[in-house]
């Protein structure tokens, strides 16, 4: 994995290629154009998902992990493009889909939820109504079969069938995250991306929505693609985890592997941001400075500005740490990792 | 309740009760109504504490703060502020006075800057309100010694900055040295980091710590974040519904929780050093809004261990070990006469 980038494509097939992928995303890169210049908010990014599942990107406001999503659903919109990459679900190319395949595509392949969904919800319809109609539009169904579909999903998500009939207004937010995620569920989809889907929730309710969200994975074997800021969730709730820092993916590995050996100086930042409430509470540092600008980043390594190991002590390093752009490369099995000192 | 004979006091907070109108029962007139955001709360900040408000969204935790704060009157209750009792303060003199002791820094640091006004405007207006100077070089000398205190350097570059081109972690900065610079004995700090990227939290976390150590503050820090305060706080008081369910020093919180609700918000926080063996939470249901309040343990309906008795009856507060109090027929604590806490003189009569 020496190879350097090219514009199409890219050359760090991460885990990627993987044939047995559900979706494969090959250097992807996104774009936004702001007065300033464009921002590179995706760049290059490949990953691939594996049938059941669930996949953690991590990483602060601002890194590109809700771009990746949308551009996943092909939801990117002007001022935003889609500059290079490509996005295969099952070998299909997303990025080719006419807008028939697309309809299909989004929501009974590949369903989103998001943080924002839940306040998404029509206030002058019952929410019960919204999910009958979405149904009717993407199946073939009398009003009566999907009225039974829809107590159905809320019955698997834990909420009252008769609270099909209140406003959204009448929900608690984490019912109303619930009902966003039985709509995501109602076609079986096969892969699942969550954007921060509890993060505006009570630590106690968003246990109690993740619990359930393991359950239905377990039960219907979706993926799950799960993007958040809150590393110590993913570690828990992940199979695999993809770190991401100014655009690009800095790690990949096992959740358990991140968690015992991280090797990237910024996902070993990121563990020495979380206090915990067991073992010695011991003094954290977190990151010195800030995230970086995406119109325009630091030269060489995004990180090297906030890195500990970017020292100026070791010359070629230092060379290489702030001109050059470090590839992702597989370092030890199945953990992949963008970093100079990993050479 | 908490130890108040100890002469480090600095703020005794004594049945503290916040009330807001929800309106009336009925269209057509009918029993005035009143949410019960804060019922009763009672604890002590001592000189040089980090004393933690943990809780939920709808707990009461920013309403005391507020209150506190002089931002909200309060329903009943008296804080204490050197023996002074600070809800019945009336005139912007005295108001001036106890601000320039007691400040606070709010969540947002978008919100509470000004866009359109520079980083020295911010940290110079309450030296000229407060103390009366005037712009000159002592002023401005003091504007960068506060700079440099919380870590935003070179201050002669930072001084002249616009908020927006500042990151989140260091508007937060122009916060605390904003609210530093009246050289006040206790900052109420609620959920300063909680808008802050996840990276550079721990930074403002550490100074305030740093800020204790070197000039004795004490702090009220209202958080959700339960991990956060055990990394800084020194004693942590558990908020449910408006109600203080338990309080005690941060490790003992942590290690021996005592309340139902306690236990259950530990083991909901993520907990990434245990991937196996994770405890599955089955308290369902959400904090409620308490609206003219029945007599009960404003937890009973999710509460894994609920008695007969917590349905009918309040539990009040006791100190069941050593600085561990809590509010919990569970243990042997005192039940609260009438449907809603002494001194409310509201409910739904």
């Amino acid at each position: 994995m020496t190879a350097q980038a090219v514009a199409f494509g890219g050359s760090s097939l991460e885990p990627a290629a993987a044939s047995d992928a559900l979706l494969a995303v090959t250097g992807l890169s996104v774009e936004y154009l702001t007065p300033r210049g464009p921002a590179r908010a995706v760049q290059d990014v490949s990953f691939s998902l594996r049938p059941g599942e669930i996949l953690g990107l991590a990483g602060e406001s601002g890194c590109g992990k809700s771009t990746i999503a949308h551009a996943t659903m092909r939801l990117i919109k002007d001022p935003g493009f889609i500059t290079a990459g490509s996005i295969r679900f099952r070998d299909v190319e997303v990025l080719n889909m006419s807008s028939g395949a697309l309809r299909d595509f989004r929501w009974r392949r590949v369903a989103l939820v998001s943080q924002s969904a839940m306040n998404a919800l029509n206030p002058v319809l019952p929410v019960g109504t919204q999910i009958v109609d979405a149904l009717m539009a993407h199946e073939r169904i009398g009003r009566r079969q999907a009225r039974r579909r829809a107590e159905e999903l809320f019955e698997l998500v834990g909420i009252e069938p008769r609270r099909l009939r209140s406003y959204a207004h009448q929900l608690s937010g984490g019912m109303r995250q619930r009902s966003i995620i039985a709509m995501a569920l109602a076609l079986n989809p096969e892969v699942l991306i969550m954007d921060e889907p509890t993060t505006a929730l009570d630590v106690v309710v968003q246990r109690d929505i993740l619990q359930q969200i393991e359950d239905l994975q377990a039960r219907f074997g979706f993926a799950i693609l799960f993007i958040t800021h809150d590393l110590s969730l993913l570690v828990e709730l992940s199979t695999r985890i993809a770190v991401m820092y100014a655009g690009r993916l800095v790690e990949v590995a096992p959740a358990e592997e991140l968690l015992m050996r991280p090797l990237h100086p910024y996902t070993k930042g990121l563990m020495n941001s979380f206090p915990s409430i067991d073992g010695a509470n011991e003094r954290l540092e977190g990151i010195p400075g800030a995230p970086p600008d995406l119109v325009s980043p630091p030269s060489g390594c995004a990180f090297h500005p906030r890195c500990p190991s970017c020292t100026g002590e070791d010359r070629s390093l230092y060379r290489l740490q702030t001109s050059s752009r470090p590839e992702l490369q597989e370092v030890a099995p199945n953990h992949w990792v963008a970093c100079h000192l990993y050479r | 309740m908490a130890v108040a004979e100890q002469s480090s006091v600095v703020m005794d907070v004594q049945g503290l009760t916040k009330h807001f109108p929800a309106g009336r029962s009925s269209l057509l007139g009918g029993e005035r109504r009143f949410v019960h955001a804060v019922d009763d709360v009672s604890f002590s900040l001592h000189r040089g504490e980090i004393l933690g408000l943990v809780g939920e969204s709808g707990s009461g935790k920013s309403t005391i703060a507020r209150v506190l704060s002089g931002l909200y009157p309060a329903t009943a209750g008296q804080a204490l502020f050197h023996g002074q009792d600070v809800l019945k303060l009336r005139g912007r003199r005295r108001m001036l006075g106890y601000r320039s002791r007691v400040q606070m820094v709010f969540q947002d640091p978008f919100g509470s800057l000004n866009p359109v006004k520079t980083v020295a405007y911010h940290i110079e207006r309450p030296l000229l309100i407060h103390h009366r100077t005037k712009r000159g070089s002592a002023t401005r000398e003091r504007l960068y010694e506060l700079l440099r205190t919380v870590g935003l350097t070179p201050p002669e570059d930072v001084a002249a900055k616009l908020p927006n081109q500042l990151s989140g972690g260091q508007r937060q900065r122009v916060s605390f040295a904003r609210a530093l610079a009246v050289n006040p004995e206790v900052i109420l700090a609620d959920e300063p980091i909680s808008m802050l990227d996840v990276s550079i939290r721990m930074g403002i976390l550490n100074l305030m710590g740093r800020l204790r150590q070197e000039q004795g503050l004490s702090y009220l820090y209202i958080t959700h974040d339960l991990a956060s305060a055990r990394y800084l706080c020194d004693r942590i008081i558990v908020l449910y519904a408006g109600h203080l369910m338990e309080s005690a020093p941060a490790e003992e919180l942590m290690r021996e929780p005592l309340h139902p609700y306690t236990r259950l918000l530990l083991t909901a926080v993520p907990k990434p050093r245990q991937r196996q063996g994770r405890v599955r939470v089955e308290a369902r249901g959400e904090i409620p809004t308490v609206v003219s309040p029945q007599p009960g343990c404003r937890f009973a309906n999710r509460c894994p261990n609920v008695m007969d008795r917590c349905r009918v009856e309040t539990p009040g507060v006791a100190e069941v070990r050593p600085r561990h109090f809590v509010r919990c027929f569970l243990y042997d604590v005192p039940s609260v006469e009438g449907r809603s806490a002494p001194g409310t003189g509201v409910g739904n009569g």
